[in-house]
């Protein structure tokens, strides 16, 4: 437990000696929050004009979550930077074994999308008018399983990426295609037919439905159970698949 | 970290018949290793001399337990590293061959945390950070990251992380590739102090002088096999008699007629003008060399050198290669 908390706290570090790339993560999402929140609060106002919702209601959890995604760039900067510093295998040497490491690894990566999602919902609130008007708890729950769901994904482009280039390539899949279809980049409801079909096979479609329950309608943790069930299955499969194509003597770098 | 106690014949690192082939997808497999064994005891040096490829890093990794073994064992302390495809072992310390840190970070978080990995805490971590800088000559650069060090200071730093935990089995894989004089000394004499308290020390390098600076024994590997092991002085004794080295005037043809001249000569070998010969009197000085020779021959001599029995001599007419020393030339052997 002693040496985990030893990963965590040197991750911590490391995040800290990039001090500024981090940021962005949390400042750029308020930002555009900034850009469409007018557009969000039309469409809320066209759906029920007497509701009295914010664009922030609905836009704020989806910047939190595409952002979530993003900030795994960060993640495979500092698994691949393990590679192509030499560090991986120094650290395996002292008999820590690879599992340990990425357990470390994914812990701060969790926390760290928790943060994210803090800062945004906590901005949105203070700058935007956010007002969750359900249980808290509920809200807290469904970020709690979604970011596991976030970092089980960053673990599997862990598993396949060899260098950043192609470990980019997840994360913007994450943060643009799985966002966009879950309903995270623009209101679902305005999404193409062919992509609201397909959209429930995303966990983001899922997350974005929890938190316009728990935010827009008012609802509890009874009310968001089955999108909670259906997160967690995600993030099951998803560390399953994980456990099968995890190499850690796989050849990885950063750039090169 | 204590330092287990071997019993007699019971070496702190043993390696016992390693085997290890590389696969690639269309390729024939490379065999690196090919049934290699030797043994390191505690508060021995060892150092591990062979030619590019020749298979030390592969030796290293897989005694390290990060790489799995096709066959054979290492065992440190009678634990063996290579069970279930490689198992890492604390008491392991392991300073590859590229350099391996933390850029983004100080060369205090550097050693503080390959100190807390490896268990230690609090007080005695702060006092081992603190002790292993001043021997690393770093304690006025442990507020530096350790990209902003120099080549010298970074290196010492990549060494010192494997000594941080004071391991009871250390491998260091060529440690001093490209370090400055004085890095290197400092680096050596960490070696030598870490050995003298008890550590077994696996030392793989090119730069043969420093395995007299060490007093280490020697292991000689190429193409994954041993080829010799011995103390410096037994492989010298055995495998570099003393040569002579004539320059000789390039209009005559005369080192045909050397061999004939030269009694103590075992053989020779020439370029255009340059005769290499082996003496098998290893007492004859340069004079009597050169009485030996007829008139016109002595005549024809431009320069001639006793070239002193050496490691590296040895060295190159067991595998027959370069070393970093001999700035690429190879010698040949003649009739």
């Amino acid at each position: 437990m002693r040496q985990l908390l030893s990963i965590c706290r040197h991750e911590i570090s490391l995040m800290r000696s990039h001090a500024i790339p981090v940021a962005l993560y949390y400042l750029i999402p308020l930002a555009i929050l900034a850009f469409v929140e007018g557009g969000f609060s039309v469409y809320l106002q066209l759906e029920d004009p007497s509701a009295g919702f914010s664009g922030a209601d609905l836009a704020a959890p989806g910047q939190a979550t595409m952002f979530g995604f993003m900030s795994l760039a960060t993640v495979g900067f500092f698994f691949l930077g393990d590679h192509a510093w030499g560090t991986w295998n120094r650290v395996r040497a002292l008999g820590v074994r690879p599992r340990r490491i990425m357990t470390g690894k994914l812990g701060v990566a969790y926390l760290n999308q928790l943060m994210i999602f803090v800062v945004v919902m906590g901005a949105a609130t203070l700058l935007f008018g956010l007002t969750v008007r359900g249980s808290t708890v509920a809200l807290i729950a469904v970020e709690l399983v979604m970011a596991l769901v976030i970092v089980g994904y960053g673990l599997i482009a862990c598993s396949l990426a060899r260098n950043q280039a192609e470990f980019n390539a997840f994360s913007y899949l994450g943060a643009l295609v799985l966002a966009g279809l879950g309903g995270a980049l623009t209101p679902f409801e305005t999404l193409p037919q062919w992509a609201q079909t397909i959209a429930p096979l995303t966990p983001t479609y899922w997350s974005v439905r929890a938190f316009s329950i728990v935010i827009l309608d008012g609802g509890g943790l009874a009310d968001v159970s089955e999108e909670l069930l259906v997160l967690a299955l995600f993030a099951a499969v998803f560390f399953l698949v994980v456990s099968r194509l995890f190499d850690a003597s796989k050849r990885r770098t950063t750039w090169a | 970290m204590s330092h287990p106690t071997d019993a007699p014949g019971d070496a702190a690192l043993v390696v016992d018949d390693l085997h290890k082939s590389y696969r690639r997808r269309g390729a024939e497999p490379v065999q690196a290793l090919a049934g290699v064994s030797f043994e390191v005891a505690s508060g021995e040096i060892v150092a591990l001399l062979g030619n590019n490829g020749a298979g030390k890093t592969t030796l290293m990794s897989v005694a390290a337990g990060l790489v799995p073994t096709d066959s054979g064992r290492v065992l440190v302390h009678r634990e063996c590293v290579t069970d279930r495809g490689g198992r890492p072992t604390r008491q392991l310390g392991l300073a590859p061959q590229e350099e391996s840190l933390y850029p983004t970070l100080t060369a205090w978080q550097n050693l503080d945390y390959f100190g807390r990995l490896a268990g230690l805490r609090g007080a005695g971590l702060r006092a081992r950070t603190t002790e292993l800088a001043e021997q690393l000559a770093l304690s006025e650069h442990l507020d530096v990251r350790a990209s902003s060090l120099s080549g010298g200071r970074r290196r010492r730093l990549h060494t010192g992380l494997a000594l941080m935990h004071m391991p009871s089995v250390l491998l260091l894989d060529e440690v001093t590739v490209g370090v400055d004089v004085e890095a290197r000394k400092s680096v050596l004499e960490l070696v030598r102090d870490r050995a003298r308290r008890g550590a077994a020390v696996l030392y793989s390098t090119h730069q043969l002088h420093e395995v007299e600076r060490l007093g280490a024994r020697v292991v000689i590997i190429d193409a994954g096999r041993v080829l010799a092991t011995g103390s410096a002085q037994a492989l010298i004794a055995a495998h570099a008699p003393p040569l002579v080295e004539l320059v000789l005037d390039e209009a005559l043809d005369l080192p045909g007629s050397i061999t004939s001249q030269l009694e103590t000569a075992a053989w020779t070998t020439s370029g255009t003008n340059r005769v290499v010969a082996r003496l098998s009197d290893t007492t004859i000085a340069l004079p009597e060399v050169l009485e030996q020779m007829d008139a016109p021959t002595r005549r024809a001599v431009r320069g001639a050198t006793l070239i002193a029995p050496s490691l590296e001599t040895a060295f190159r007419r067991l595998v027959g290669g370069t070393t970093a020393a001999d700035g690429g030339q190879t010698l040949e052997e003649g009739p």
